[in-house]
């Protein structure tokens, strides 16, 4: 009894003092902000510090690192005659007054060392204006020879920390290079660096080569070929350049072929008497399916990341529009609504968006929509744009940009906003762009 | 021993419950019955020459009793009829096509009152004369303010912004021309050697800001611009009734009463607040000459900050507010920041904490971030705030919402 009451008493008095100690909510004046400014963010990169045998790859890999953050229009460096500290070493104390008095919001550090035939980079990021790192310090090293993906690594390692986003530019494009008088046109297949750089062929100019495709783990390469004078898919592994066919079926045409996003599945497009339909093929079992059986045109399909949705173009309703079905076929569902024709879907990686080409008035635009067909946005307007890819991070648009007369087609890319929007120099006529996934 | 002592612990005890328990559930168990609705009635000041006008007209009555007297017509009958619904307020301007004047529903009279026995007017009451009865026009604003014609529903352009790299483009030919009989040959080699991406350096990101993203689409759009050139006036407030022409209250429409009252009211609130806040500012003033720090995290009542005030501070921050380098999940966080101000205006940079977030872990230390930058950046001069309203914005909590807006 006597426990009870005691237990009672100390019970009653701690709910007691309880309420009382409740704090009392704070009252703080509270204001809304709405309107944020959208510019790049100043950030400054002194020259890499050469900690022996770098020679002039220290100023290499820091004019790349500054190249791939710039050309995201996100960023802007400062010149570095603005530069108040000199920081001649890795190891130096920063002075944050010193970048905050130049309104650098972020400085890049670092330090490059060769040797052996590899290469090291070891850099810091610093939050200026919070007098600190963000995260912690890295280094990466590779063979000497790659000093670009090295520096390429880098920024997409800044990149990241800062947007929160992964990066893109450690990755790869394959494209259609052209050569020769447009009446006699030669293509092949060639990959480069994101930015353009280290252009390599992987085919002759035997034969037309059209729409490579990169696999979701980046090792193969599926495009269509004139070889047998009609259109057929072809599967090119990229470390033996080995071709085979792909769903050959006598008296058709296969085209606009597209991995799905485990790699394991092609769905394409398959021409047969007059009649277009969306085809899926197993590749480990050669198992062949129909989609879409539709006496119109169906094509250029491109999987959902995850795989469970189609999103293709179709004639159906008398003008090209786009449609989504579900992955094991069934009826679609139109997504285009506005004027003009749709054609070329990709689906962002990401999810969130789908990008087309869009031919209208005369013109044509690269624009993305989400995928219920909303917020269409415009990108660009050209005299001929077309075959949009999307970047690892789905940021970024890669397509064809065709002008009139006499001009060779280029490569340009533009990100989701329609902001940054630039060419991509790679010194060759190109087309048919195809973004690899980031590289490992 | 031991049992008296129980008994004393146990009477205490219970007497401790119950007095805890009084106070924790006396004020819900032995709440006094809820009130009835005052009655509220409305009566007017008069003057002592109208009182003993009054008091002549009566008779003699007792004062203490009004209610029982008849009527005078010298002041306004207490039982003057009110108006038997809350008549709605005079409509708003709204941004809506012109219209005649006399095509805009006129506010509806305000029901007649019954026609109960009018007031025999005593002649020897000078105030007992009926004023004339305004007429029941419309604000004399709306007859001047000329509404402008929004000839469609075309957004406005927005801003342009500089471009990367901008390209002429030639006007689009009608057909796609045919593939010309001779085409310059391009060259078979690919120049690797030339780092391409280096050359675009100079071509970077334009350094003008924009709260507004303009593609390339947009720009070569030729809709012609079919805004409003001129923004149309604002309309004027209507004017408030002579307060003489409320004494004949049979005239007033309701609409007009219910507007006086609320002006009335609202006038009454902003003195009180006015009152309040001196009172605040005065026990603040001398809460800092005693020295006596308020607890964190707890605003001192000080004068309230004007809306410009506010704005002057949100758009400070805002200025340096940079969200181009954000993802776009962090770009859609909706945060709360806590910052502390110094009293030399700028904030404290071990104060500045999140508060909340909406969204996950990456894009909320992404946004926070840009937030923290953005506070540290524009407040390193310090803010464009009032020093005497130091107790008001010492602790500040900033939302930052972008919205939707430009993703």
């Amino acid at each position: 009894m006597r426990r009870l009451c005691h237990f009672f008493t100390a019970a009653m008095t701690a709910a007691t003092l309880g309420l009382g100690l409740v704090a009392p909510a704070e009252a703080r004046l509270s204001i809304t902000l709405g309107s944020p400014v959208i510019e790049p963010m100043p950030f400054a990169l002194p020259t890499f510090a050469d900690e022996g045998g770098g020679g002039s790859m220290a100023a290499d890999i820091s004019a790349v690192i500054v190249s791939d953050l710039q050309g995201t229009g996100m960023f802007e460096q400062i010149p570095e005659s603005a530069y108040i500290q000199r920081l001649t070493s890795f190891d130096a104390a920063v002075s944050y007054p010193d970048w905050q008095a130049i309104n650098a919001q972020a400085l890049i550090t670092g330090a490059v060392q060769a040797g052996g035939g590899q290469v090291a980079v070891k850099f810091c990021l610093h939050d200026v204006f919070a007098n600190g790192t963000m995260g912690e310090c890295m280094q990466f090293a590779g063979d000497a020879g790659s000093w670009r993906r090295v520096a390429h690594k880098v920024a997409d390692a800044v990149y990241s920390r800062i947007t929160g986003e992964t990066g893109y530019f450690d990755s790869r494009v394959v494209f259609v290079a052209e050569s020769g008088p447009k009446n006699q046109r030669q293509k092949r297949l060639a990959v480069m660096d994101y930015d353009g750089a280290n252009v390599s062929y992987l085919t002759d100019s035997s034969s037309i080569l059209l729409a490579p495709r990169f696999s979701p783990s980046g090792d193969r390469i599926l495009f269509t070929s004139y070889s047998t004078g009609f259109p057929q898919i072809y599967l090119m592994d990229v470390a033996s350049l080995q071709i085979r066919g792909l769903g050959e079926q006598p008296g058709t045409m296969t085209f606009a072929p597209r991995f799905s996003p485990d790699g394991s599945r092609v769905v394409f497009s398959l021409e047969r008497g007059g009649n277009t339909d969306i085809y899926m093929l197993d590749i480990g079992s050669g198992a062949l399916s129909q989609l879409t059986d539709s006496p119109s045109i169906e094509t250029a399909p491109s999987f959902s990341p995850d795989g469970s949705q189609i999103v293709f173009e179709s004639d159906r309703s008398g003008g090209q529009q786009l449609y989504i079905m579900s992955a094991g076929g069934g009826e679609p569902r139109r997504i285009s609504g506005g004027a003009g024709r749709y054609g070329t879907p990709v689906w962002s990686p990401r999810g969130d968006y789908i990008a087309f080409t869009k031919q209208n008035q005369g013109r044509f635009h690269i624009g993305v929509m989400l995928t219920d067909g909303t917020e269409e946005k415009l990108l660009t307007s050209s005299y001929l744009d077309e075959g949009p890819t999307w970047s690892p991070n789905g940021r970024v648009i890669m397509f064809t940009r065709q002008p009139p007369g006499e001009g060779n087609p280029e490569l340009w890319s533009v990100d989701t906003t329609g902001r940054v929007l630039r060419p991509v120099k790679n010194g060759t006529a190109s087309s048919d762009p195809a973004w690899s996934p980031l590289l490992p | 021993m031991f049992r008296d002592m129980d008994r004393s612990f146990v009477i205490s005890g219970t007497g401790h419950g119950v007095l805890i328990l009084w106070v924790l559930f006396g004020d819900i168990l032995f709440r006094p019955p809820v009130p009835t609705e005052p009655v509220v009635m409305t009566v007017d000041t008069i003057s002592t020459e109208q009182f003993d006008a009054m008091m002549a007209a009566a008779g003699g009555a007792q004062p203490e009793q009004p209610a029982e007297t008849a009527p005078s017509a010298s002041v306004r009958p207490p039982e003057r009829p009110q108006p038997p619904e809350p008549a709605p307020e005079p409509t708003p301007p709204e941004p809506t096509p012109p219209e005649p004047e006399m095509q805009q529903p006129a506010p509806e009279p305000a029901p007649q009152p019954e026609p109960e026995p009018e007031p025999e007017p005593i002649p020897e009451a000078d105030v007992a004369q009926p004023l004339p009865v305004p007429e029941p026009v419309a604000p004399p604003a709306e007859q001047e303010q000329p509404v402008a014609v929004i000839p469609s529903s075309v957004r406005p352009r927005p801003r342009p912004a500089s471009r990367v790299a901008p390209m002429p483009q030639e006007a689009p030919p009608e057909d796609v021309p045919e593939a010309e009989e001779v085409q310059q040959a391009v060259t078979d080699e690919a120049t690797p050697d030339t780092p391409p991406a280096e050359e675009q350096q100079e071509a970077a990101a334009p350094p003008e800001a924009t709260t507004e993203v303009v593609t390339e689409a947009t720009e070569t759009d030729e809709t012609p611009q079919l805004a409003p050139t001129a923004s149309m006036r604002p309309r004027s407030r209507p004017r408030r009734p002579d307060p003489a022409a409320e004494r004949p209250a049979e005239a007033q429409t309701a609409s007009s009463q219910n507007a006086a009252d609320q002006q009335a009211t609202e006038d009454a609130v902003a003195q009180a607040l006015a009152e309040q806040a001196a009172a605040s500012s005065s026990s603040n003033q001398q809460a800092a000459n005693t020295d006596a720090p308020p607890a964190r995290g707890l605003a001192a009542n000080g004068p309230p900050m004007s809306a410009g005030e506010k704005d002057a501070l949100r758009v400070a921050v805002e200025r340096c507010w940079n969200v181009a380098a954000l993802s776009t999940e962090a770009q859609r966080a909706v945060i709360s920041v806590y910052v502390t101000i110094g009293p030399d205006k700028k904030p404290v940079s071990t104060s500045i904490e999140l508060a909340r977030s909406d969204a996950g872990d990456a894009a909320t230390r992404q946004a926070y971030e840009a937030a923290r930058r953005a506070i540290l950046r524009c407040g390193s001069p310090g803010f464009p705030l009032p020093d005497e309203k130091y107790e008001t914005w010492k602790e500040l909590e900033l939302i930052f919402d972008k919205g939707r807006v430009g993703l």
